[in-house]
């Protein structure tokens, strides 16, 4: 086919698919139109109460959106698998083999537990505490660099800076390279999405080959001379042997690179938007500053960093009258989980005093998020330096702009104007 | 000190299991997909420390058996 005629006949195929959805299940799911960008939520919410295990034709996978059914298939890991090698009957899920080996964020027990128990105990809550005072410093470094308090982007200030200056710290890479780092990270990170451009892909593959070239050399420093950071950490496991080989060191470098960047931005971004919208709960939160680690689990309930997790059935499920066949894929939207009334009365609404069952925003089971605890102390010093420094923040736009993305829901700028405390 | 009484708050387990690989023996994962003390003296008592210290959200609980004083998380 031309690129004139595929202009014109592929949204016709989209149309086409999507009517026959509609018109199966009284309901569809399009998650790349810019509308349901902007808002998922009002989507969502009729897919959880008309289809809640919904056939996408254009996906090509199961989407299953209650958050019951999303909470039981992550808790599943033993018929709901992470691999995308075992989803023979979805194209969808084929896309991050491409990079080569997959990390363990791809793999299923028993190397999915053998990798994660070699990063587990760097990521505890009490070894992440420690991290605090260096993460404040950090932050109000990052707020001193604010220009004109009049104007200014805080993705670009503080949420964008601010995660990847930490997890290159906790890895040990040089500062004066982050720049380069983050290049890479926000390449890699396309990778998650279920549709990128030829030259996304391209790109992709290229960073991937150039973080294992630098990593190789860190790695080599690090033999000869050890020091008190992760990548030393995992050098010592690779080098008793039957831990890790170096090929699985690489790939679990590149996720620990990639993993935390754009998602803990997008919870800093969406968290300030969702608080800059709801006056009163920004109101609140300055008058009791005791309630920002709550504040941080409803924005991340509220406005999830990200919004979709897949799975692939290994054998045949039947789930509310719909038969999940082996080797199919599942899209877990853990944005809708987390405002399905059954578990959150009044979804919809933000209330940072919330006391209920815990959002699903970081998974469930064994790839429950590694970064979590970090991803929360990040946001915490962020929101609550945010909040000292200034007295008053306003939106300079109503309707900042979104990235183009499906699973990684972010701003790609949030332009805000503060009046300095006194 | 006395012994050590562990158990699991239900509510807040996500299953990610990292007890169970930590101390294989003593937890189990429940049919309620959550996890469960089996045998608190089939593992060394660190070992239920590092269980609990594992966890993400604190669901495993350490108490002094004698005392019922809370040990972990505090
Ligand atoms: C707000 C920020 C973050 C969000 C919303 C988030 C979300 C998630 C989610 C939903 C998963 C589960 C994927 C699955 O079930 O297949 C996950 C896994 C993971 N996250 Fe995060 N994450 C965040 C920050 C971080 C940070 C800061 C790190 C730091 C290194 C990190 C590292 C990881 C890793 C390594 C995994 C894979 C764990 C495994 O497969 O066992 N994340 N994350």
């Amino acid at each position: 086919m031309t690129g004139a005629i595929r202009k014109v006949l592929a949204p016709l195929a989209v149309r086409a698919l999507l009517l026959r959805e509609w018109w199966q299940s009284g309901v569809t799911y399009y998650p790349l139109s810019p509308r349901v960008r902007r808002d998922p939520y009002p989507h969502y919410a009729r897919l959880r109460a008309r289809d809640p295990v919904h056939w996408s034709a254009l996906m090509n996978a199961w989407v299953v959106s209650r958050y019951a059914d999303v909470d039981a298939i992550l808790r599943d890991h033993r018929r709901f698998a992470n691999d995308p090698r075992k989803c023979t009957r979805s194209r969808l899920l084929r896309t991050p083999l491409e990079a080569g080996e997959p990390s363990m964020l791809f793999l299923d027990p028993p190397d999915h537990t053998r990798l994660r128990s070699l990063v587990s105990k760097a990521f505890t809550p009490q070894a992440i505490a420690a991290l605090e005072p260096r993460i404040r410093a950090i932050v109000n470094e990052l707020l001193d660099g604010i220009a004109d308090p009049a104007a200014f982007d805080l993705i670009e200030v503080l949420a964008y800076p601010l995660p990847v200056i930490v997890i290159a710290e906790l890895l040990g890479v040089p500062p004066q390279d982050r720049a380069q780092f983050k290049r890479w990270s926000d390449q890699r990170a396309r990778i998650l999405e279920p549709v990128l451009t030829a030259r996304e892909r391209q790109e992709a593959m290229q960073a991937a080959k150039e973080l294992d070239a630098y990593f190789l050399r860190i790695l080599d420093a690090r033999r000869r001379e050890p020091r008190a950071d992760l990548i030393s950490a995992l050098v010592a496991a690779e080098e008793q042997g039957d831990r890790l080989t170096q090929a699985e060191l690489l790939v679990m470098l590149r996720l620990l690179l990639v993993a935390g960047n754009e998602t803990t931005t997008n919870l800093i971004g969406n968290g300030m938007l969702a608080l800059l919208r709801h006056p009163d709960q920004l109101h609140l939160l300055r008058a009791r500053p005791e309630l920002l680690p709550s504040a941080v689990e409803e924005l991340l309930r509220y406005d999830a960093p990200v919004q979709i997790d897949a799975r692939t059935a290994v054998e045949d499920v039947d789930l509310h009258g719909r038969h999940i066949a082996k080797g199919q894929a599942v899209i877990l939207l853990l944005g809708a989980a987390n405002r399905d009334p059954e578990v959150f009365p009044h979804p919809d609404t933000l209330d940072i005093i919330r006391q209920q069952a815990s959002h699903i925003a970081f998974g469930r089971g064994i790839h429950h998020c590694l970064g979590a605890p970090l991803a929360r102390l990040e946001a915490r010093i962020a929101f609550e330096a945010l909040l000292q420094r200034f007295a008053d923040l306003r939106l300079l736009s109503e309707e900042p702009p979104w990235r183009d993305n499906v699973v990684l829901r972010g701003l790609r700028a949030l332009p805000l104007r503060a009046t300095v405390a006194r | 000190m006395g012994r050590l009484r562990v158990w699991v708050d239900k509510t807040r387990c996500l299953a990610t299991q990292g007890c169970i690989q930590t101390a294989p023996g003593a937890f189990a994962l429940g049919a309620d997909q959550r996890s469960e003390v089996v045998d608190a003296a089939a593992v060394p008592e660190e070992k239920l420390w590092e269980a609990a210290q594992i966890c993400p959200t604190g669901a495993i609980v350490l108490e002094d058996a004698e005392t019922g004083e809370r040990l972990f998380p505090t």
